[in-house]
């Protein structure tokens, strides 16, 4: 991307002279010079926001500008076809400048932003909260290995959907998800997604009644918006931690 | 015939100083940063969702719907006209489940349509405010919490209108150009009105109206095809102001085949001469902010189309020899700076959405040659089907948009 820009600020600064000598009237010279340095001041002092919109209205402005000329003066077909080339190879100036001054510098920001971004996502399903499943298998081998060491216990718990049409499936999931990472506790529980019809809830250092209460306060918030009673999802509990016997199941 | 054309000249040079104005100030609006203002109490919502035979659609878009984070009361209605696909059976899957969700079977009525459907769908719903999405939208989560924010916190706001976006916009270089004309034509256009001139239009879809305006200026006209833009007119003439919401996103399934598209903007063309009919009726609608609005659909449904035909046919005539203008006017001029602004448009709007890409680059460039050429086919074909309808006296059918 530098290598690119540096190959363009090169273009554009031997653009330039080429333009004011070769392209451009002697008398017109100091008009464009003159629209150079005020670009390039706005440019230095402007937002890349600001920055555009005085870009797309110096085009404007100039054409019309342009046009009301050769309306006035009669302009025949060689001038307007001078002007018009003028014009473009004006415009071409400005946006170069433009894009050199801010929108690669923009694109490499926004690409460290998306960068970021990507791998935030990768961790999560789209943009909820929700663990993949790839990230959600990590950290319950930390977790676990935690808790073995603290000598707590555990539950992971396997909501699968099956039993439900496939055309609420979808929506239902991501429903029950996004409401199980609101129910759960952020900083120790785990909710991930484990395939289309299945979502897993890691419940970190809770006994039996903990985990139990967790799955009322859930439902209780599940049913707020949602019509299911709890025995229609199909539930496969386990135990993790320092529990090393077969762990329950619905 | 000189003067004709000085004529006709200087006034196309001023409308397009006008649209060179709006997309400035459309762009410097879409492109500000806006400060999001949060109520203290959200005032209850109805979503109505007109379906006819939307099988193909309407999961999906249930799907979004049931994930719109608005934090006050919220009903979404399916309005279902009367479909003989699985639409009912979809819509009745999660009317099931979710308890904000329900399905309302439209009883058959003359005359069918859109506007019909949602008449009944205000007779059976209640809420403060009603939002209106079409069967193949997509939500953002945020989108209609963004609508009702604007219309609480703008003074004298009658509702909100968000921005439609394409969902199928990489399918093929059709979608990509409607979805280039929708970015300035629906976004760019519309807030650079609603900047300069404080008036904005409802569009269909992804718009939101105060129950209590439309009580006041009456249910929608189930003769006007465009709807949307009929109530705007209403609206705007009761004083209620529609500001724009570009950040509202909702996104739309747009065809995918030519023939489909024809027959979709021959039905919005003729609801928009329906329109100008109405127009041309009174002289309210060139008073204050009506002008606006009418200055809108005469540029665009007269002006324009005459303008595009004149240079059409004398680059033609030119070229085959039948014509040689003697007139002192610099038509390449008027040309080129025609041709600057409308592809200045579309590239100002491909970066405000970051719609970027070598191909779109391309369609720009070439949109005026192809796409808005169609407009001239559409025009005529729209024409003919509303003259006929007239002369028969009979209400013009509603063709509904195929789904892909």
């Amino acid at each position: 991307m530098r290598q690119k820009f540096s190959w363009l600020y090169i273009g554009i600064c031997l653009l330039f002279p080429v333009s004011i000598n070769y392209i451009f009237p002697k008398d017109q010279v100091l008009a464009v010079v003159i629209q150079y340095v005020l670009a390039i001041f706005f440019f230095a002092v402007l937002s890349r926001r600001q920055g555009f919109v005085l870009l797309i209205a110096y085009i404007l402005a100039t054409a019309l500008a342009e046009l009301v000329t050769a309306l006035i003066s009669g302009w025949d077909a060689d001038i307007q076809l001078r002007a018009i080339f003028h014009h473009i190879v004006m415009m071409f100036h400005m946006v170069m400048m433009y894009v050199c001054l801010y929108w690669l510098k923009g694109l490499e920001e926004e690409n460290h932003h998306l960068k970021e971004q990507v791998a935030a996502f990768m961790k999560y399903v789209g943009s909820s909260k929700v663990l993949t499943r790839q990230e959600f298998e990590e950290r319950r081998a930390l977790v676990n290995k935690a808790m073995e060491r603290r000598g707590e216990k555990g539950y992971e718990i396997y909501f699968s959907l099956e039993s439900f049409p496939v055309s609420v499936r979808n929506a239902l999931l991501d429903q029950l998800t996004a409401l199980a990472v609101q129910t759960f506790r952020e900083r120790y529980d785990l909710v991930g997604k484990w395939d289309d019809m299945t979502f897993v809830v890691l419940l970190q250092n809770t006994d039996e009644k903990g985990m139990r209460i967790a799955m009322d306060r859930y439902f209780l918030k599940v049913r707020e918006t949602i019509r299911i009673q709890e025995e229609e999802i199909v539930k496969e509990i386990k135990e993790i931690g320092s529990i090393t016997e077969e762990g329950v199941s619905s | 015939m000189n003067t004709l054309f000085i004529v006709i000249s200087s006034v196309f040079s001023i409308v397009l100083l006008y649209y060179s104005v709006l997309t400035v100030f459309g762009l410097y609006y879409r492109l500000k940063r806006k400060k999001r203002i949060m109520l203290d109490r959200y005032p209850s919502v109805d979503v109505l969702i007109p379906a006819h035979n939307e099988g193909k659609v309407i999961g999906k878009t249930l799907e979004a719907m049931v994930k719109l984070q608005y934090p006050g009361e919220l009903h979404i209605y399916v309005l279902n006209d009367n479909s003989e696909d699985d639409t009912g059976m979809i819509a009745d899957a999660f009317a099931e489940r979710f308890k904000h969700v329900h399905h309302i079977r439209v009883p058959q009525g003359f005359p069918k349509g859109k506007s019909r459907v949602l008449n009944y769908g205000l007779e059976i719903s209640g809420s403060e405010y009603f939002a209106v999405y079409d069967a193949d939208n997509q939500p953002e989560p945020q989108a209609l919490t963004l609508l009702v924010e604007a219309a609480e916190t703008t003074v004298g706001a009658a509702g909100a209108v968000g921005y439609v976006r394409t969902v199928n916009e990489q399918k093929n270089w059709l979608t990509r150009m409607i979805s280039l004309e929708f970015q300035v034509f629906q976004l760019l256009m519309q807030a650079g009105r609603w900047f300069l001139f404080r008036t904005g239009s409802l569009t269909g879809t992804n718009m939101l109206v105060k129950r209590s305006v439309i009580e006041e200026v009456g249910n929608y006209d189930v003769y006007a095809l465009a709807e949307d833009a009929e109530l705007t007119l209403r609206i705007t003439r009761a004083g209620g102001l529609l500001p724009i919401v570009p950040e509202s996103v909702t996104w739309e399934q747009e065809p995918e085949k030519l023939d489909v598209l024809i027959r979709q903007r021959t039905r919005w063309l003729q609801g928009n001469l329906y329109v100008i009919e109405k127009m041309l009726s009174s002289f309210d609608y060139y008073k204050g902010r009506m002008l606006v609005h009418t200055l809108q659909q005469l540029l665009v449904y007269v002006l324009f189309l005459m303008f595009l035909m004149v240079s059409d046919c004398l680059f033609i005539a030119g070229i085959f020899g039948y014509v040689s203008l003697t007139i002192p006017l610099p038509m390449l001029m008027i040309w080129y700076v025609s041709y600057l602004i409308y592809t200045v448009q579309l590239f100002s709007a491909q970066a405000a959405e970051r719609t970027f890409s070598p191909l779109n680059l391309f369609i720009g460039f070439i949109l005026y040659f192809t796409y808005a050429q169609l407009f001239i086919l559409l025009f005529f074909r729209s024409l003919f089907y509303y003259l006929k309808a007239k002369r028969r006296n009979t209400v013009i059918s509603w063709e509904k948009t195929i789904r892909f």
